[in-house]
């Protein structure tokens, strides 16, 4: 990756020269900085591609911390879940009462 | 008699108890999250200049083209279509997702949503009731109306005591443990993949369609009137301004990064000492909003600047760094 700013460095020198030559000259140092610049394109894709070595170890750990977020929030969601089905269950169960004892009074 | 009265202290201890606010917190996860979107914006723009970098070089030669001469083109679109194969997307990626994951821990379980949860109880309660009376044949209550408001609030009160004691030990735990992670994710998109990639090559790949703009201007040069000349001039200024304003936008992105990094830091601080509010934590959330609202603007750094202003021939102007972080 050091070689991605002297690679840059020489494209722009060259990218000074080449609008001001002619014929064979214009075309050469312009097939040069071509050359350079297709060689840089590829360095510059490899690092950020790859990145650099302790990168891939620091995700996962920035990623557990997520997950034990995302875990912790979770647990806290289903205390009002948990509080909720209690309601709905009382709701649940003395309208079956209601039901029944209705149901009783017929027979 | 008694069941109410102990219910109804402990309403009112509860009420009393020193809750953990977790604002601050949520407010920097919804920042940061913010910090990480414009990164990604950063990853598109490159990836357009790389596009546009194979058609300049296409315009530049004296080759005739057919369609097939486009593959390259297309060969670079298929590559960096997926940019979640970027290391820096992976590394903004996991920042952006852990600070959504903190600002949602911070918002779980909230005196309001438990105050409704606590309200359909109540009714719950209260239809019971009904049903005992019409079972019964009764006028008298099994459990009153105020009663039952009682229950509810204190099970809504413990519930939300109890939220707000594990949302604040764990977020407090994350964050403390994130640190280091945070930091070093932070250089690295700052030092080695925006600083080392990025904004080189974007300079690089605008300069190398300017000189194109020059070259064309150089063959006519002779045969054109002034006018002509001061037009043409006029819009490669426009286009050469661009060019040296391409650090501006990284090193807004850079610093909004650092921003973060900043804030996350004063968080752990403050969470180490069980402070999850104060004027040090404000001010780097802050600092973290101020940023990256003129994340674009070349007229922001140069006012920004702390040291000089100057040209620099890899990445055109730039704020020249302190001589201690050289």
């Amino acid at each position: 990756m050091s070689k991605l700013p002297e690679l840059n460095k020489a494209i722009n020198a060259l990218n000074d020269l080449w609008p001001l030559l002619e014929g064979e000259e214009r075309e050469s140092v312009l097939d040069r900085r071509n050359n350079l610049n297709e060689k840089a394109s590829a360095l510059a894709h490899k690092t950020l591609l790859e990145g650099v070595p302790e990168l891939n170890d620091t995700i996962i750990q920035l990623n557990s911390a997520t997950q034990a977020a995302k875990d912790t929030k979770g647990s806290i969601d289903n205390v009002a879940v948990r509080i909720v089905k209690v309601a709905d269950t009382i709701e649940k169960a003395s309208s079956a009462a209601g039901k029944v004892a209705r149901l009783i009074a017929v027979l | 008699m008694r069941i109410i009265f102990v219910v109804a202290t402990t309403v009112i201890l509860l009420s009393g108890c020193t809750s953990t606010p977790t604002g601050n917190i949520e407010a920097f996860g919804l920042a940061a999250a913010d910090v990480t979107n414009k990164i990604d914006a950063v990853i598109s723009d490159y990836n357009i200049a790389n596009i546009n970098d194979k058609l300049v070089v296409m315009a530049q030669s004296k080759k005739k083209y057919v369609k097939s001469d486009f593959d390259p083109i297309k060969a670079v679109i298929i590559r960096d279509a997926d940019k979640r194969n970027f290391a820096l997307y992976k590394a903004n990626n996991a920042l952006g997702g852990y600070a959504k994951s903190l600002s949602d821990l911070a918002r779980a379980g909230s005196r309001d949503e438990l105050a409704m949860v606590g309200v359909k109880l109540s009714k719950s309660l209260k239809g019971m009731d009904e049903q005992y009376k019409a079972l019964a044949k009764t006028d008298k209550n099994l459990i009153s109306d105020e009663d039952s408001g009682m229950i509810s609030r204190v099970i809504a009160e413990l519930s939300t005591y109890y939220a707000e004691q594990k949302r604040g030990k764990a977020l407090k735990k994350i964050i403390i443990a994130a640190d280091p992670s945070v930091q070093n994710i932070g250089k690295i998109i700052n030092d080695q993949l925006l600083k080392g990639v990025i904004e080189g090559r974007l300079y690089t790949m605008r300069g190398n369609e300017l000189a194109g703009y020059f070259d064309d201007y150089n063959s006519k040069a002779n045969k054109s009137s002034f006018s002509d000349k001061k037009k043409t001039l006029d819009k490669i200024y426009e286009m050469y301004i661009k060019m040296e304003s391409t650090t501006a936008t990284v090193v807004q992105a850079q610093k909004a990064i650092s921003s973060v990094m900043n804030a996350h830091e004063k968080l752990k601080k403050n969470l180490e000492k069980d402070r999850f509010d104060s004027k040090e934590i404000l001010q780097a959330l802050g600092d973290v909003k101020t940023v990256h609202k003129s994340f674009d603007d070349l007229e922001e750094l140069m006012k920004n600047c702390a040291t000089k202003i100057v040209s620099d021939e890899e990445k055109g102007i730039v704020c020249k760094e302190a001589a201690t972080t050289n």
